[in-house]
């Protein structure tokens, strides 16, 4: 594992369309990977981790919003920097995306061999036999069963592993550098969500891919996860080593999630859920955004936002608790 | 397969039966065509004989049974007013309405696809405005109203094209565009909140994230699962310009097409005239139906297998 960060991710902020206003939906998120390594991003659902990912590629619709600020460095890159055709040029080929449901981020009317084929073509000018040859590589390479049949397959003739298979497959076209894996494996039973995992792994180990893994499932951050970045409305509230964050976890936040990981040694009735309601982004109370669910809250949480405190060698975290509440 | 165009078949066939003899009972609401032309002066034994060499002195429910023994043969009768085969004056006309109707469809799609695919890529410009704007007028505006303003502006005050009648391209036009003018409006509407739905699908949002150009993730990847909706409709509506909108434009326009036979026929009372022009329409919508089931299974591979 080499420790160059290919991928430097910078006060980034997006902002959506909301009402006549707008919303803060990414807010001031900084992190990096490097080459080989995956960071897994973790948070509830809607807590910014998909709109997080479109805002790196730049691929949030004008209409429900935009980046407002911050960098997002790719092998010494700013993107934010290029112009449409440019960030084209890095899109897919340099930095790529897996999506979180097969039934659906496959096109119903192209053939498997097609989708994969124009992502070859664009990033690597490969025509006729030798693009024929590439495909089906490409899908040996993801470990899809009789790639030379499956080239001429619609999407709705196979199952959702394979499906994302050939998401990776696409994904894998470039190689990239960097691979954004958005919650590949939810939509997944658990046989095909683990032998999708270890595929990622011996890609990664191969390549020396590094990937951004977002998920809300500690399970899976156990198994593929360096290091993980807990997302909490829009913000980054503690980033820590795997081992680090499971062992100690500083924000009141990451140990409320901790416990309510579902632990298949106990009763259904033990399990525990965060109480309350993430909040909305329209709605968002003054200073930490996490105060009304914190069992630790005080005034000053209430006033003003919680400064970022370093718990180790690369561990953080944002909360008030740590820094004494201000005293 | 087999079985599903088999059953299409039979379906197909049941249903012309109905139309025919719905047009059957329907033509005979109309009056006595005997009365109409014999004129007032002639006798009594006059207006018996022509009744009998047309049948129509049988009871009517022996009348239908002839009309259905016939019908099975493919024989539709001889027109009571020219005395030829009712089926030959259809035959004759057809072409003039197959002419509107395709020149319709022709500048329909290339005026509703692009403009619906635009709108909807450019969400917002004022091409998109604009576009609903023509829409909702569009589909407010009766066919044959927009019919006599294209004859008033184009024919009689600029005198660029003919106000009616057949024989040159430039005689299409203005009843092409009557009778596709609300299929613009339709069309283009649903094009563009087709596009709009594809254009925020997963797929769409992977193309763009493969960093395929503008023009591909549109034309290649969104258009074509957009069309999916778009055609059935667009082929509802090619049917509804061979039956109501050719009858409309034809007459507006005097064109010499089925639909005027239509007209003409119910005018006179010649009923195997009327039967035959609207059982050939429906035979028609029929086969455009049939036609519509194959385009999908060719643009969808889902429904194919
Ligand atoms: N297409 C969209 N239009 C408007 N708001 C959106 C859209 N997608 C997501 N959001 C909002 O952005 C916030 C973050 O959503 P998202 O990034 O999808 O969360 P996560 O991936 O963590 O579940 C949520 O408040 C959600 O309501
Ligand atoms: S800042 Fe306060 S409210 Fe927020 S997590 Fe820390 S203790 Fe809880
Ligand atoms: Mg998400």
């Amino acid at each position: 594992m080499s420790s160059a960060p290919v991928l430097k991710v910078e006060g980034l902020v997006t902002e959506l369309r909301s009402g006549g206003g707008s919303v803060r939906a990414v807010d001031d998120v900084s992190f990096e990977i490097n080459a080989g390594e995956t960071l897994g991003l973790v948070g509830e659902s809607g807590s910014g981790k998909s709109m997080t990912c479109l805002s790196i590629l730049r691929l949030i619709p004008s209409s429900v919003g935009r980046v407002t600020g911050g960098r997002v460095v790719l092998e010494g890159t700013d993107l934010m920097t290029l112009d449409e055709a440019q960030m084209r040029h890095h899109r897919g080929r340099r930095i790529s995306i897996i999506l979180q449901d097969p039934m659906t981020s496959l096109n119903p009317v192209l053939r498997i061999g097609d989708q994969v084929g124009e992502a070859i073509k664009l990033y690597r000018g490969l025509e006729g036999p030798a693009l024929r040859d590439a495909i089906v590589d490409g899908l040996r390479a993801m470990r899809i069963p009789a790639p030379e049949q499956r080239v001429s397959a619609y999407p709705h003739e196979l199952s959702g592993g394979m499906r994302q298979r050939v998401g990776a497959a696409i994904a894998m076209a470039g190689p990239p550098a960097v691979l954004i894996a958005d919650e590949p494996t939810t939509a997944l039973d658990a046989t095909v969500q683990s032998q999708l995992l270890a595929l990622l792994k011996d890609v990664q180990r191969e390549t020396g891919l590094a990937i951004l893994f977002v998920t809300h499932d500690f399970g899976i951050v156990a198994t593929i996860c360096d290091r993980v970045a807990v997302m909490y409305a829009g913000r980054i509230v503690e980033l820590a080593p795997v081992a680090e964050l499971f062992a100690n976890p500083r924000h009141p936040y990451t140990e409320a999630l901790l416990r309510s990981v579902p632990d298949l040694d106990v009763d259904v009735e033990r399990l525990y859920s965060i109480e309350g309601q993430p909040p909305a982004l329209d709605d968002l109370p003054a200073g930490c955004s996490f105060a009304p669910r914190c069992a630790y809250a005080r005034d000053v949480c209430r006033e003003r936002g919680p400064p970022r405190i370093e718990a180790g060698p690369l561990h953080h975290a944002s909360c008030w608790k740590l820094a004494g509440y201000g005293d | 397969m087999l079985r599903f165009t088999l059953s299409r078949l039979l379906q197909a066939a049941v249903t012309l039966w109905m139309v025919a003899t719905i047009v059957f009972f329907l033509a005979r609401l109309t009056g006595d065509p005997v009365a109409l032309l014999a004129g007032e002066n002639a006798t009594a034994e006059y207006e018996a004989e022509m009744r009998r060499r047309f049948g129509l002195d049988l009871p009517l429910w022996q009348q239908y049974l002839v009309f259905l023994k016939q019908l099975s043969m493919g024989d539709l009768g001889t027109s009571i007013v020219s005395g030829e085969p009712a089926m030959m004056q259809v035959l004759e006309r057809w072409p003039a309405t197959l002419e509107i109707a395709v020149a319709g469809v022709i500048i329909t799609l290339s005026l509703a696809l692009p403009i619906g695919v635009y709108a909807a890529a450019n969400r917002g410009s004022w091409l998109d405005t604009f576009a609903r704007a023509f829409a909702v007028l569009g589909q407010a505006v009766p066919a044959f109203w927009v019919g006599l303003i294209f004859i008033l502006v184009f024919a009689v005050h600029l005198g660029w094209l003919p106000a009616g009648g057949r024989g040159t391209i430039w005689h299409v036009i203005l009843p092409a565009i009557t009778t596709g003018w609300f299929a613009v409006a339709g069309i283009m509407r649903l094009t563009r909140s087709s596009m709009l739905e594809v254009l925020a699908s997963e797929y769409v949002k992977l193309a763009r994230a493969k960093g395929l150009p503008a023009r591909t993730v549109i034309w290649k990847h969104a258009f074509r699962n957009a069309t999916i909706p778009v055609i059935t409709f667009t082929a509802l509506v090619v049917l509804a310009q061979f039956l109501t909108g050719s009858i409309v434009a034809e007459t507006v326009f005097s064109y010499p097409g089925v639909g005027s036979l239509v007209i003409d026929a119910l005018r006179k009372r010649d009923f195997p005239q009327l039967q035959a022009a609207v059982f050939f329409l429906s035979m028609l919508y029929v086969f455009v139906n049939l036609g519509i089931d194959l385009v999908y299974g060719f643009l969808d591979p889902r429904i194919r297998s």
